[in-house]
């Protein structure tokens, strides 16, 4: 930093007792009694005695103001600003200073605005009483007046009184002299804050200031325009160029040195510009991709040795981070980064950590270098940072480390005590809940620890978009019942419990009336008594009372309880103080018991609605269109479209409508997909690496290893060192790193190379294959045996191809083999379950078949270690590797839509291993399947989004 | 847009306030007690950024006073950090070397200084000697000068 004056600044300061300092102008002070005031204020001992002092002073002050001179009346109005200041009461002053505004005198006048700007809001009524002053002032012909009344106007004119002066102001945008225009410009900025809408026939004058010939000028419209692009990106295209090439102008020191500050030319101008270019680039990819050369440079050309010249890089890097950089300019900016990162300064360190949450977010890989540090940032004694570190977390989260990320956020849940801060805690834990699919039970302990954490701040909102992902996990037509029977017993547990909080209780009694046909085999009572007891708590609001009527009303209708049960339940209710409303509810509940209305649930749907055959004949025969189907339609196709049929038989709570479940938004989905794509593309590239972390966490194995490991490499390790090394594996099990080195030094926390990247594929051509299936929904029984018969069949192949490809591994990859494999089939069994259990058994068998083969394939692995040892480039092998095979997948695709399922995934599976003995031959010139690849990425991605 | 800025002394002392936005007078006590307090609790060695509800705090410790800026999400902290050394520096170049007793007994001094360098949250002017040269026109208004002709002599008029 070069800032000579920061540093002389303590001696000066140090000097605080004793009279006021010697200073080398003599400037005009406070008045001796002001001073006496001031001080007296300052020796008052306690609260009270300065209490008595103000007021005294206050009094005299009243009684004397209306009759004093110019000079006096200034110092009165000041000693009211102080009062005001230490927290005192000085409304009769604003008047005094309105009055003193609209002196002729300027210093009278000036020292008037002044006051009014300090003791006044805007939306104090009082303001109209300075309107005729401003109006005078901004039309005067005097320079003093003017910027006078313009910068007073702009702090104190209300809303509605806009127009009154909107007109001076805006001749004024002609004045010849430069700080007019400027303080014009810069009061019409903030008039358009106050009513977007108003200045909206003038906008094209304010555009043109742009081009004013003053730099001071012109950097003031650069907020207009700002704020026009705030509101319309699409229509401000036309600005990206003069503001691309104003700051070239900038940056190449064309402007005068009077703007330069620590030498670094207009800094704050030029970082407003890259604002402004930072949400063009956001609208149009083709303007953010012009962009990149000229972010680059600007990268290159500003200095790191000036304070104000970071803060440049810093709205630079984040310019780059939020338009979708290219690989090399992403590259830079992460050297970038780093330099924040390993800066000694606790401020860039900050904007380090900060930068880097953006970074991960387009690329989890860079987190991977920093991970001691972000381990050590988890404790750091400064909440902020400790905050920051957590929302990096929240970035990298993926299969691997989702369940140490939520632990890790639970605690934050527990020990803050910021309301803002934990809110944003819930928020992301739910977002993870959401896009992580782990362990069923794991993630319905969580989602009512979050519940009950949470539970003082968790809104209707928040509370909302739970209930859409419980709706979307665990009630969408076709969900597993395994799944479904853990969250009802949760949900029973939480009814259970008496000290259970009011949201869990709102979101437990909404999940049992959605799914009280699991609690049919309960005795009745216990069932109703389950919800009843909750009725009287006063404690629960008016919403939750509802639902837990919903509820009581779904299990008379589904037929779980006898109805006679219910009447007598309900009776008694009715004796008990409730709502009128819910008493109403409970009565027309009550008739519904008394005539045994239920709707019978049959079980056998008619799926194919041949009951409205005739219909759709008859209007086929008149002329009508033919229904196509929405998948066909070019339309993206919702696979939960079947849940319509059942809308009816599915009941809402008041005010919760099926709407958010359509209506909820996808973003999340995609960009996780987004992420998997990238994930998959990063573990490619770490060859010869144990196989440690499993998709769903760490192997059984890992922990014994893992410790083992740590203890052999350093022998003398503090338990502090240990355990964040520990969370560290825990957290950065799912990133690789492409330095070899690296890779060395952390073997044991390194998941597997080449064996996830190709069960990855295997394991997404699967699920894929299910989601089409499930659209057909046509697929009969027998075909789902012949279905089951094929994936057999298919985890023979698998077991053929992965022998090849796995070889490379270590000891441990057989375990991680049987553990995909179990993964498989289970998501086999998710999606369908018209696959029971059965069909799992041989599997299962298969799979432990599979283990043992693996075993057996050692002595195969030896040979092609030593083989693999000869190719030159690692790398590339894999990445053709994963080329081909994304290839394949998506040849497939065409065929899919004729329902081939089978030869899909032989085909896959087939020319996979065909590939792998073709592509080992061919490493030396593996470029091309690596361009082939990132095509083939992009593809796969856009495929992703569409299911 | 900058919310607001505080200035107080190491012993929780409100020196300047100045507010962008229009508060109630029990908020702005509510708010200015908050942050002072968090902003006190703080070590030295720590960052000097603090997310804070829905703002961000930049603040700077100069001696014995600290200064203290809240700003919407999307600003750059790092530049605000510079507006407020830029302020620092404006107020030690006015009054020489600039003290606690300097702002405490010429408050309406410094309370112009910061309104020539920030309109409306914005920062307007960051040339330093435009600032000084019209804070010294107004030192000379007050020594009864005519103003048209003082700005003509000094390339402002």
């Amino acid at each position: 930093m070069s800032n000579k004056s920061f540093s002389v600044l303590p001696k000066f300061f140090g000097n605080l007792v004793g009279t006021s300092p010697p200073t080398e102008k003599s400037i005009e002070g406070i008045s001796r009694g002001f001073e006496l005031f001031v001080q007296s204020v300052h020796r008052a001992k306690n609260k009270y005695d300065e209490q008595q002092i103000v007021n005294r002073e206050l009094q005299t002050i009243k009684s004397s103001i209306g009759d004093a001179s110019q000079a006096q009346m200034r110092d009165y109005l000041w000693r009211l600003v102080y009062a005001r200041m230490i927290g005192y009461d000085v409304e009769f002053g604003c008047i005094e200073g309105a009055k003193l505004a609209g002196r002729m005198d300027p210093i009278d006048s000036k020292t008037g605005f002044m006051i009014s700007c300090l003791l006044m809001n805007r939306t104090d009524e009082i303001t109209l009483l300075l309107m005729c002053t401003f109006q005078k002032n901004i039309t005067s012909s005097n320079l003093l007046e003017i910027l006078m009344g313009l910068s007073a106007c702009s702090q104190l004119t209300a809303v509605h009184s806009i127009p009154y002066i909107l007109d001076g102001v805006l001749s004024n945008l002609k004045h010849s002299r430069e700080l007019v225009r400027q303080k014009a410009v810069l009061c019409l900025h903030q008039f358009q804050l106050l009513a977007p809408d108003l200045l909206e026939h003038r906008q094209e004058d304010l555009e043109r200031m742009l081009y004013d010939k003053d730099p001071g000028v012109m950097a003031a419209a650069v907020h207009i325009i700002q704020h026009a692009i705030e509101r319309d990106p699409t229509r401000c295209q036309r600005f990206g160029e003069t503001l691309v090439s104003i700051l070239t102008q900038i940056s190449s020191h064309k402007m005068a040195s009077m703007f330069e500050y620590q030498s670094v030319p207009f800094p704050w101008l030029q970082v407003q510009i890259i604002k402004c270019l930072t949400k063009l680039a956001k609208q149009d990819e083709s303007f953010a991709a012009s962009l990149v050369p000229f972010l680059k440079e600007i990268l290159q050309r500003t200095s790191r040795k000036e304070m104000i010249a970071l803060s440049i890089v810093y709205e630079c890097l984040q310019c780059i981070l939020s338009i979708n950089p290219p690989k090399h300019l992403l590259d830079v900016a992460a050297v970038n980064i780093r330099g924040f990162i390993l800066s000694s300064n606790a401020n860039m360190k900050f904007i380090g950590v900060k930068l880097l949450t953006m970074l991960v977010r387009v690329n989890p890989k860079y987190a991977f270098d920093y991970q001691q540090l972000i381990v050590q940032s988890l404790d750091n004694p400064d909440t902020n940072v400790q905050r920051k570190t957590h929302k990096l977390l929240y970035e990298i989260t993926n299969e691997t480390n989702v369940t140490t990320v939520c632990a890790k956020l639970f605690t934050q849940l527990q020990t803050s005590s910021d309301k803002f801060w934990r809110s944003e805690v819930i928020t992301m834990v739910l977002n993870i809940l959401e896009r992580y699919d782990g362990d069923v039970g794991w993630r319905v302990e969580r989602l009512f620890t979050c519940l009950q954490l949470g539970n003082d701040i968790i809104e209707d909102t928040t509370l909302k978009s739970m209930m859409c992902l419980i709706e979307e996990k665990f009630m969408l037509y076709g969900a597993d019942e395994r799944r479904q029977k853990l969250l009802v017993q949760k949900c029973v547990e939480v009814l259970v419990n008496k000290n259970s909080p009011t949201t869990s209780l709102h979101i437990a009694t909404w999940v049992l009336g959605e799914l009280c046909p699991i609690l049919k085999n309960m005795p009745d009572d216990k069932v109703i008594s389950l919800f009843t007891r909750h009725l009287g708590n006063e404690k629960l609001g008016y919403s939750t009372q509802s639902c837990i009527v919903t509820a009581l009303q779904n299990l008379v209708i589904k037929g779980v309880v006898n109805c006679d049960n219910m009447s007598t339940k309900i009776n008694e209710c009715l004796m008990e103080q409730l709502p009128i409303v819910i008493k109403q509810s409970l009565s027309v509940l009550l008739g519904v018991c008394k005539y045994g209305l239920t709707i019978t649930f049959s079980g056998n749907i008619d799926t194919t609605l041949t009951f409205l055959d005739d219909l759709v004949t008859d209007d086929l025969e008149q002329g009508g269109k033919a229904y196509i189907p929405p998948h066909l339609r070019g339309v993206t196709s919702e696979p939960e479209a079947s849940p319509g049929l059942f809308s009816g038989v599915m009941s809402e709570p008041t005010g919760q409508d099926d709407t958010y479940s359509s209506g909820r938004p996808r973003t999340e989905s995609n960009s996780s997909s987004m992420k998997t794509a990238e994930e998959s593309e990063s573990v490619l590239k770490v060859p010869s690496v144990k196989r440690v972390w499993g998709k769903q966490g760490r192997l059984d194995i890992s922990p014994k290893t893992n410790m083992e490991t740590s203890s052999l490499t350093t022998s003398v390790q503090t338990e502090e060192e240990k355990r964040q090394q520990e969370l560290a594996s825990a957290l950065f099990g799912g990133f690789q790193s492409t330095e070899e080195n690296d890779v060395e030094e952390l073997s044991g926390f390194l998941s597997g190379s080449s064996d996830t990247a190709n069960w990855r594929n295997l394991h997404t051509s699967a699920t894929r294959t299910n989601t089409i299936e499930q659209s057909t929904e046509q697929s009969t029984c027998i075909g789902q045996q012949d279905l089951c018969n094929d994936k057999i069949s298919d985890i023979e192949t698998v077991k053929n191809t992965a022998q090849d490809s796995f070889t490379d591994n270590s000891s441990s990859c057989d375990t991680g083999l049987l553990h995909v494999d179990t993964e498989h089939i289970s998501i086999f069994s998710e999606s369908e379950t018209l696959v029971q259990v059965e069909q799992k058994e041989p599997l299962f068998g298969n799979g432990n078949n599979f283990g043992e083969n693996s075993l057996d394939c050692f002595d195969i692995k030896d040979r092609v270690d030593d083989k693999d040892k000869a190719i030159s480039s690692d790398n590339d092998l894999e990445q053709a590797f994963s080329a081909l095979f994304d290839s394949r997948s998506n040849e497939s695709k065409g065929m899919q839509a004729s329902g081939v399922d089978k030869s899909i995934v032989q085909t896959e599976f087939g020319a996979s291993s065909e590939q792998i003995t073709g592509s080992r031959e061919n490493t030396e010139n593996g470029i091309g399947g690596v361009d082939n690849n990132n095509e083939l990425r992009t593809n796969n991605s856009i495929y992703d989004e569409t299911w | 847009m900058m919310q607001f800025m505080l200035l107080f002394s190491r012993q929780g002392k409100l020196r300047l306030q100045k507010w962008y936005v229009a508060h109630q007078d029990k908020m702005k006590k509510k708010i200015t007690r908050e942050l002072v307090t968090l902003v006190l609790s703080r070590k030295p060695k720590m960052c000097s950024f603090l997310e804070w509800k829905d703002l961000k705090v930049v603040y700077k410790r100069y001696a014995s006073l600290y200064f203290c800026c809240a700003i919407e999400h999307e600003d750059n902290e790092l530049l605000t950090l510079e507006i407020i050394h830029r302020y620092v520096e404006l107020l030690d170049k006015y009054f020489g070397s600039v003290c606690e007793l300097d702002i405490i007994f010429n408050f309406e001094k410094a309370y112009f200084m910061l309104d020539e360098l920030l309109l409306g949250g914005e920062v307007q002017e960051t040339s330093k000697k435009n600032v000084l040269k019209a804070i010294a026109a107004q030192d000379l208004l007050q020594e009864e000068e005519t103003p048209q002709g003082f700005f003509e002599d000094h390339g402002l008029g």
